[in-house]
């Protein structure tokens, strides 16, 4: 920091300021993201894709939600994987289900993957989605 | 007689190569002497003035003048009567970053006209003044 200024300088005052609202991104900047297999129907024990969404090299993934829908319920097992790690596996629902991730960002490279399949080898109708936009 | 000189000091001047100005006055007594400081030089540029190589102002050799947004003004009585007719004004600012002007002005007047009395004293008068001060 300079010891002086310049003459006739009585006083410098510094200001920095700070936005209180984001800043607009770039329309171009921005990709929505809407990914399904659509009507995935099986009567396999091994999980099935339903959706996945890898997000694209130099972007950053932000990950809105994801749905899932079966019929019937009674019979499907699902698993939600986000960038490797599983978020829970073997699970039956009751209904539908529309899971809120609160636009968690995500690396470039993360997988997103909805997954499904039948519990008791009868055949089953599934269905996921996964929304949400790349940025970058 | 007032005289008035810039002593401009780049930035960052060492105090091992200061910069220079030749003040040179007519033949009298600075009487008056202020050097001003403008806003901005807080304190970072000093100044001094010498006469050859006799340091006048500030009276300690050690010292030197400084100020920032100040003008220093001093009532004196420097006798430049005799050669040389000149003063200099030396400056330097370490670690500063920007140049800075110093304006030194000197108010010069003839002895008859400070002390205009003195012409009118005998010599035995003045003689006694000399010895005993009254």
């Amino acid at each position: 920091m300079p010891i002086d200024a310049p003459d006739y300088t009585t006083w410098v005052q510094t200001v920095e300021v700070i936005a209180s609202s984001p800043t607009p991104l770039l329309a171009s900047t921005e990709t929505p993201i809407s990914e399904t297999e659509g009507k995935v129907t099986t009567t396999s024990s091994d999980y099935q894709t339903l959706a996945t969404w890898t997000i694209s090299a130099g972007k950053i993934g932000v990950l809105y939600g994801v749905e899932l829908y079966a019929v019937p319920f009674s019979a499907a097992h699902f698993r939600l994987t986000i960038n490797g790690a599983i978020q829970w596996q073997n699970v039956e629902f009751p209904t539908g289900l529309n899971m809120i991730f609160s636009d968690a960002r995500l690396p470039a490279a993360a997988v997103v993957l909805v997954e499904g399949k039948s519990n008791d080898g009868s055949s089953v109708k599934l269905w996921g989605h996964i929304e949400g936009k790349e940025v970058g | 007689m007032l005289y008035s000189y810039d002593l401009t000091i780049p930035a960052n001047t060492l105090a091992s190569a200061p910069v220079k100005v030749d003040m040179p006055v007519g033949p009298g007594i600075l009487h008056k002497l202020e050097v001003e400081f403008p806003p901005g030089c807080n304190k970072a540029v000093l100044v001094s003035i010498r006469r050859g190589l006799h340091q006048v102002y500030p009276t300690n050799p050690d010292g030197a003048l400084k100020a920032n947004a100040y003008t220093i003004s001093t009532a004196e009585y420097y006798s430049v009567m005799e050669a040389p007719h000149q003063l200099e004004a030396y400056g330097w600012s370490p670690g500063t970053t920007y140049p800075h002007v110093i304006t030194i002005r000197m108010g010069i007047l003839p002895t008859e006209v400070l002390e205009p009395g003195r012409e009118a004293l005998t010599f035995l008068n003045r003689l006694r003044l000399l010895m005993f001060g009254k």
